[in-house]
């Protein structure tokens, strides 16, 4: 046994050419998806790097510099070109470009965790017990459903306040329902499985079978919907930013820089509509593109096609 | 048929009642005075000081006061009578208001999901036929541009566009369909093709998967084996079966229309229910925000119970679950 795994780990290749040969045979076959990853991938490190990456203050008002152009030099103490230009505060766009990134993936990856999450443990849970509970939570999801999405995100963002938590909470409560929907129809099947009878029958409890069993089959479907969800979520949070009900000003976010002045100096100034709604159809784009490659992958019904 | 309308029109009413409870609650746990708020506007500006007997009586006058569930019914009976209360801040009726605004977002909707049919149902089949070809990916890459570009920077830049290129206004104000027709018309395409481009872009996915599943299906091959031509195969034995789960999504897409309608308004100053439904929210004006959300959710759920019961008709297998 043991001889045989060494062997296999010297005939196979060293891992990087082995991350390289899997992201070719991945290209070839999702050139779509693998745009999507890549356009994702950049978002999160510009994201990241958001310090090193851009050279001004993305909140300070810089008034002799407002409505410069693209790649403009500043004419007082030179950092750097304005490669996106200027607002008309004089705020470097491309600074607040980078920090609406932080902003769009940090409530896009936590309320798709807050929000899908919860509703697919409810999927499980639901599932798993039928009945009366299977009811109550259903009804509930019904009711949720029945809100439109915008709008319920706007109600609950104006009933518990305007902040960087609430609207978390907000984006991630509208993805409960369909979430719960896809993981539940997914854990029902399982639960018909053997495996599943064997693993009651050897006196495993309610517990252990949902967590061992049952939600390990419901992760692929999970994973389909999440990204999808990361797309609607990063769009939710601009709209409510768009609308005035999301991230507070004077933080920077996608939604709140294509609202008010964008639109009045769209004629003198159109860099500053511009850039922030590429970004946002870049980002949400991204994560549909992934998540349908995601879905001709893990999908049964669609494999092989 | 009977029982089975009778339990979705049960379960329709539930749903409402969770709803109605579901907003309530929401906007009792509120952070916040209303009553405050209503004494700081009426005396002028926030942070001037109120006296403690001014804010009672405003609560006596809202029926803040009241045991909780009794506020919850004398809303939902207010609601069923049509008195929806006034505005915390203009003062009024917010039913009248409800009816003067209602039309333009019924005819932003339904004009909205027209073309979201017409463009949306071609397309997903189009894309299944043709599966994997040049013609799926550019529509795909299409539909998919729908699902992603934000409406309301869109929808900015073709009204900016259009304004700066072509002199061209949005028409303010209402020109009721009946009497105005022409300038009703030019209203309302632009952001009802905005909305029914996103619409078309879910219906065009959802037609294609589930054309793919019947096209590989084992009467399809039949059909085809007899000698028949693609056209027959297609329009007579696929798309048949392929239309059925179709029909619910367009329960999605309209929820989905109702609130683009909140942005699209917003965008080409229409007076909807979407612009009136946001700014009581902006000012945290509940009586507007519990009724018209009520009132939307209603919409949604009707729209459902539609479906659902023409499922039942279309397809008798979907009775007796």
């Amino acid at each position: 046994m043991s001889s045989e795994l060494v062997e296999r780990t010297e005939t196979t290749p060293a891992l990087p050419a082995r991350i390289l040969s899997a992201s070719i045979t991945f290209i070839r076959r999702q050139p779509l998806a693998a745009a999507g990853l890549f356009i994702i991938i950049v978002m999160c490190i510009i994201a990241a790097a958001a310090d090193i990456v851009t050279w001004y203050d993305p909140i300070e008002w810089r008034l002799k510099d407002k409505l410069s152009g693209p790649f403009s030099v500043s004419e007082q103490e030179p950092f750097g070109a304005f490669i996106m230009g200027t607002d008309d505060k004089g705020r470097d766009i491309w600074a607040q470009m980078a920090v609406g990134a932080q902003v769009s993936l940090m409530v896009g990856f936590l309320s798709v965790a807050f929000g899908s999450g919860l509703g697919g443990i409810l999927g499980v849970i639901s599932a798993w017990f039928g009945g009366k509970t299977d009811q109550v939570i259903q009804r509930a999801m019904d009711a949720l459903m029945s809100i439109p999405t915008l709008i319920l995100a706007l109600a609950v963002t104006a009933a518990l306040g305007q902040t960087i938590t609430n609207i978390i909470i907000a984006v991630g409560i509208v993805q409960i329902p369909r979430a719960n929907r896809v993981v539940r129809s997914q854990a029902l099947t399982v639960k018909e499985s053997q495996y599943v009878d064997a693993a009651r029958a050897i006196g495993a409890n309610n517990v252990r079978i949902m967590i061992q069993h049952i939600t390990p089959q419901c992760v692929a479907p999970f994973l389909i919907i999440a990204t999808s969800a990361l797309g609607i979520a990063i769009l939710t949070e601009a709209s409510l930013s768009y609308l005035g009900l999301g991230v507070p000003p004077p933080r920077p976010s996608w939604g709140g820089m294509l609202s008010g002045a964008a639109r009045d100096y769209f004629i003198l100034a159109p860099w500053m509509a511009i850039w922030p709604g590429v970004g946002l159809s870049l980002a949400v784009y991204g994560f549909n593109l992934f998540g349908d490659g995601l879905r001709d992958a893990l999908d049964p019904r669609l494999r092989g096609t | 048929m009977k029982e089975y309308l009778i339990r979705r029109l049960l379960f329709g009413a539930l749903t409402v009642f969770i709803v109605s409870a579901l907003i309530f609650a929401l906007l009792r746990i509120a952070p916040g005075d209303v009553a405050l708020l209503i004494a700081e506007a009426n005396s002028g500006g926030e942070g001037i000081d109120v006296s403690e007997e001014d804010l009672e009586e405003i609560r006596e006058m809202l029926g803040l006061n009241d045991p909780l569930h009794i506020q919850y019914f004398s809303w939902i009976k207010g609601f069923v009578i049509g008195d929806w209360g006034d505005s915390l801040f203009t003062g009024r009726d917010v039913f009248e208001e409800f009816k003067l605004k209602f039309p333009v977002t019924l005819e932003l909707v339904i004009f909205s999901q027209i073309i979201a049919i017409a463009l949306g149902l071609p397309a997903g089949i189009l894309m299944a036929l043709k599966q994997n070809s040049w013609v799926d990916y550019v529509i795909r890459i299409m539909s998919l541009a729908g699902l992603s570009l934000p409406s309301f920077w869109s929808a900015t830049l073709l009204l900016l566009g259009g304004a700066y290129f072509f002199m061209w206004n949005p028409e303010l104000g209402s020109f009721p369909l009946t009497e105005e027709p022409w300038q009703n018309i030019q209203q309302f395409f632009w952001p009802a093709m905005m909305l029914g481009y996103i619409s078309a872009a879910t219906k065009a996915r959802m037609m294609r998967s589930t054309m793919l599943e019947v096209l590989r299906q084992d009467y399809i091959r039949t059909a085809k084996a007899k000698g028949l031509t693609q056209y027959v195969v297609t329009a007579r034995h696929a798309l048949k079966n392929a239309f059925i789960p179709v029909i619910t999504v367009i329960g999605i897409t309209t929820a989905l229309s109702l609130g683009g309608s909140v942005v699209m308004e917003r965008v080409f100053s229409m007076p909807g229910l979407g612009g009136f439904i946001l700014e009581g929210m902006l000012s945290r004006d509940f009586p507007i925000v519990q009724s018209i959300v009520l009132f939307f959710a209603m919409a949604v759920i009707f729209v459902n119970l539609l479906i659902d019961i023409s499922y039942g008709w279309f397809d008798p297998r979907v009775r007796y679950q």
